[in-house]
């Protein structure tokens, strides 16, 4: 683990969005599928030994990708601070990014469809950094993700700004 | 001021229908297959001369319908503009948003004295938003009116932080700071090569070009063919050496002479806390930057800048990432051909108490090379190696030629990439055979990323990135504890730091 930005005392995500990127790796796997079965049923006849053979090269591919989703999800932490939120991500690649609430532009709490399903939400913070820079927790009960807007809003380092 | 929506003036149509043919060319897949389409269907020139005026004629159309639909009204505080044929925009363009606020005057207006105001906004959903056609007493006013309220809502904040910067005291009078000659632009023009797009254009031009060629070397009574069939390697050689060279040279006069047109005649003033650079032999432009809006400082160097012993500096704020390209080179200033002491004596302007030449610099590990290696030299040897595989003379050569060349490229990388601090500022370096650094002040990083592979870890290695709201700066396998050291400086002080960072 990185060792800096003290990650002792960060949280972990739900366990709900271990599911949650688990199903979008399924659903995402079934689309490509599925689209695989048209394409081999229209451009050669439909004939079940080429289906399950492509079943067969998929499965695997598939297993691999949910326990990738699984391990990711699980590794993903967020810690909150008086002055800063700080998000890690990453198995292989690990990363640390740490947003200073004094160059915070705005937040939003965004719900997908299978968030909200599941009761989550993604808390995200942007700077004038960019689109590319926003700072996204997901993963959040949508009472935590509240809770979290409050506290940052309310915060020392937003209100010595002003 | 009134409170009624006002139309520009009738002349303001030429201006839209600039700007709409600029717009056009600047797609340059545009132009490129309406060239393409020209060449082959091999219209006559009367056919094309039509076609031309039809779309003259458009152009003037679309400007007209798009001027009538254009109108403003100036409240205390904020523009309201509405704009669009199809869509009917309004924009509220508060004074506060506005970052920006250029003067220009293109070369037709210069007969009635009118001028062009343009204003961009920072923020999510940013807009530049001209009013083309007001007299220049008119945009100074205007400027003005947008200055002074600016001013005032930002004077406790600006008292603070002239104090805190202790540099420069604002005087009176705007200060000019930098000229720039003919010379040093023509330098510039030459360093930086900004005619290569039309080397797109200009290949189906050049494939037409063949036979009129011919025709011309045969009436002068050689036999090509035989003399091809006939010359030596190092005839051929020679005359392509001679092509090539033609070719640049060529490219470099458009370069200098675009160069000359933009940035003939530069002068930088200091005025109240803002920048302004004036520049340009036909078209007048002006550009102007907050002092506190400055994000990154960028000492740029290109390998013929190097040759010279010349550098451009550009003040960079926001980049605002919906303009256009060419509108967002307006927004930083750019400083041409200027001198190493030049940049030191700008830099100290800008941050009193940063000296550029006592920051110290580490460099970046010896892991890049190997990384650089692995992944790019080795596989495109072996891409090399395979598709030379059946060329018997160039077998061996090829591959040895392409690791070389990258590892040499690679090699030169390394040796630039590196990261200093000097007081409250940080500086990235980078560069290949010339030099780049980005200089900012620590508390005006937006953001702090640290990554670090498993492998790195082990080595106690991690890549350093802080988001700048100008650009993201990014340095590869520094020491772990340094990049941990600069991350929580910029950190530290972005959040005790009581200044804005804007």
């Amino acid at each position: 683990m990185i060792n800096c930005f003290s990650e002792g005392d960060a949280q972990a995500l739900a366990p709900r969005y271990t599911w949650l990127c688990c199903i979008q790796v399924a659903l995402l796997c079934l689309v490509i599928g599925v689209a695989a079965i048209v394409v081999d049923a229209v451009s050669t006849e439909l004939d079940l030994h080429s289906v399950a053979g492509l079943l067969w090269l998929l499965a695997p591919i598939l297993l691999l990708l949910l326990v990738f989703a699984a391990v990711s999800a699980r590794a993903k932490r967020y810690s909150l601070s008086e002055h800063h939120m700080s998000f890690y991500s990453g198995v292989l690649f690990q990363q640390v990014a740490v947003q200073p609430f004094t160059r915070l532009q705005h937040i939003e709490i965004t719900r997908g469809p299978l968030e909200r399903a599941l009761g989550l939400a993604t808390l995200k913070l942007f700077s004038a950094g960019g689109a590319q820079h926003t700072l996204a927790i997901p993963g959040l009960p949508m009472a935590d993700a509240e809770q979290l807007r409050g506290a940052i809003l309310g915060s020392k380092g937003l209100t010595d700004e002003q | 001021m009134s409170s009624e929506w006002q139309r520009l003036s009738p002349v303001a149509v030429i201006y839209f229908a600039v700007r709409g043919l600029m717009h056009l060319l600047n797609t340059y897949a545009v132009v490129i297959a309406a060239v393409i389409a020209a060449s082959q269907f091999g219209f006559s020139a009367q056919q094309i001369a039509v076609y031309v005026v039809l779309a003259v004629v458009l152009l003037l159309l679309g400007s007209l319908l798009y001027y009538l639909n254009f109108a403003y009204i100036q409240e205390p505080g904020r523009f309201l503009i509405r704009h669009g044929i199809f869509s009917k925009n309004r924009t509220e363009l508060p004074f506060g948003k506005i970052q920006n606020v250029s003067v220009k005057q293109p070369f037709y207006y210069r007969p009635f004295n009118l001028v062009v105001l343009s204003m961009d906004s920072a923020g999510s959903s940013s807009r530049e938003v001209a009013l083309a056609a007001l007299s220049r007493e008119k945009a100074e006013l205007i400027q003005g009116t947008i200055a002074q309220f600016n001013e005032r809502q930002e004077e406790g904040a600006a008292q603070a932080q002239t104090a805190c910067e202790g540099g420069v005291a604002d005087a009176p009078e705007p200060s000019l700071l930098l000229t720039r000659s003919t010379f040093d632009v023509v330098l510039h023009g030459l360093a930086h090569n900004r005619a290569w797009f039309l080397l797109a254009v200009a290949t189906p031009l050049l494939a037409q070009m063949d036979r009129p060629l011919q025709q011309m070397v045969e009436a002068l009574g050689l036999d090509a063919s035989d003399f091809l069939a006939h010359a030596s390697m190092l005839v051929l050689a020679g005359l392509a050496l001679l092509c090539v060279l033609g070719f640049v040279f060529l490219m470099s006069l458009l370069s200098v002479a675009g160069a000359v047109l933009a940035l003939a005649d530069l002068k930088l003033y200091y005025d109240r806390g803002t920048y302004k650079r004036t520049s340009g032999l036909l078209n007048r432009y002006e550009t102007q930057v907050k002092k506190s809006r400055v994000q990154t400082l960028r000492y740029q160097q290109s390998w013929l800048d190097l040759v010279a012993k010349r550098l451009n500096m550009v003040l960079e704020p926001f980049a605002v990432a919906t303009v256009a390209e060419n509108q967002n080179m307006m927004q930083k200033i750019l400083l041409p051909s200027i001198s190493h002491s030049q940049f030191c004596d700008l830099a100290r302007h800008l941050y009193a108490d940063f000296d550029f030449n006592s920051v110290n610099f580490s460099g970046v590990s010896r892991l890049y090379l190997l990384r650089a290696m692995v992944f790019l030299v080795l596989p495109a040897t072996l891409a090399a190696a395979v598709l030379a595989a059946h060329s018997d003379s160039w077998r061996f050569l090829t591959p040895v030629v392409v690791a070389i060349t990258l590892a040499g490229a690679m090699i030169l990388r390394w040796r630039r990439l590196g990261v200093g601090t000097g007081g409250r500022y940080v500086v990235v370096r980078r560069g290949f055979i010339g030099r780049e650094y980005f200089c900012f002040a620590a508390h005006k990083a937006q953001q702090v990323k640290i990554r670090q592979s498993l492998f790195l870890q082990r080595r106690g290695l991690a890549t350093l990135e802080i988001v700048l709201a100008s650009r993201t700066l990014t340095v590869p396998l520094i020491d772990q504890a340094h990049a941990l050291r600069i991350a929580e400086q910029c950190l530290r002080a972005s959040e005790l730091s009581k200044r804005s960072w804007m």
